[in-house]
């Protein structure tokens, strides 16, 4: 199994499509080729906007455009559900603390 | 989707020629993830180290496919890069796999493919993002298209994965590089 994924696929649904870097800026509303090349490198983070962008454009989620990512946050946000979890199941019992509490269950159990 | 490509090895399948480094990145037999011909001035072994090196930086594969050329008659500016390759992955502690062409011609008995031309035609079947770069037809007095390295790169990566499970491929950690 990897120990890491990338963390974006945004050129391989690019290349897919046989779009240049130019003419996905052009789409994207982005005033230059190298941001879009920027994306790519993983050494920019695209903006919601942008994102959405990408979704529209490849007609695939953002979620598996940026499969490594995702992945990233799930397992951060699912480590903070844990930390949430465990105050919240010392609190005082109550149908809102319980509603909470099973929220936050799925969110660990997903992740 | 069916398949797991987050579970998948990162191939990175290197096919160098005397005018380009044809590079496949694939996750698992079914996902291209890049492809692509890197330019360098001919003769200039540094500059394809380079470019390597620079693919290796950016996907960190999980195994380098490369091809065994041991008793092929490729030039020897080529088996000199490919050995240079072969110890630069060793020094990043990448596994590699290097594959004959014979053994790239089994691994895809299905497709009957054995030529060139046949293998790049079973590859586009398969992966039809592929399709664009399919060059036309060689004539007795045309020099290989360019675009064929980039068959000959993703050739070596289904080759890794045909042979995955079986101890086919030449392990070079154990070879004398």
């Amino acid at each position: 199994m990897r120990a890491h994924q990338l963390p974006n696929y945004l050129r391989t649904y690019r290349k897919r499509l046989g779009f240049s870097q130019d003419e996905m800026a052009f789409l994207l509303r982005l005033h230059d080729g190298p941001k879009v090349c920027h994306y790519e490198r993983y050494r920019l983070t695209p903006s919601l906007e942008t994102a959405l962008s990408y979704e529209v454009i490849f007609k695939t989620p953002v979620k598996e455009l940026v499969r490594g990512m995702y992945r990233k946050v799930e397992r951060s946000v699912a480590a903070r559900a844990a930390v949430l979890r465990y105050k919240l199941s010392r609190a005082k019992p109550s149908p809102a603390v319980a509603r909470k509490l099973a929220a936050l269950k799925a969110i660990t159990s997903h992740s | 989707m069916s398949h797991r490509p987050d579970k998948e090895t990162l191939v990175l399948s290197l096919a160098p020629t005397s005018r380009g480094l044809g590079f496949a990145v694939m996750e698992g037999p079914q996902r291209l993830v890049d492809w692509g011909v890197k330019s360098a001035k001919a003769n200039e072994n540094a500059q394809f180290l380079a470019r390597a090196e620079e693919l290796i930086r950016h996907y960190q594969p999980d195994v380098i496919a490369l091809e065994d050329c041991r008793g092929s008659r490729r030039g020897a500016r080529v088996q000199r890069l490919i050995r240079s390759i072969l110890r630069l992955s060793k020094k990043k502690k990448i596994t590699t796999r290097c594959f004959s062409r014979r053994k790239i011609q089994q691994s895809f008995p299905t497709a009957d493919a054995t030529t060139k031309r046949e293998i790049a035609f079973a590859i586009v079947e398969q992966l039809p993002e592929l399709a664009p770069q399919f060059p036309p037809r060689r004539q007795p007095w045309m020099a290989e298209d360019y675009r064929m390295t980039i068959f000959d790169a993703v050739s070596l990566a289904f080759a890794f994965f045909h042979y995955r499970n079986r101890s086919w491929g030449v392990d070079v950690a154990a070879r004398r590089t």
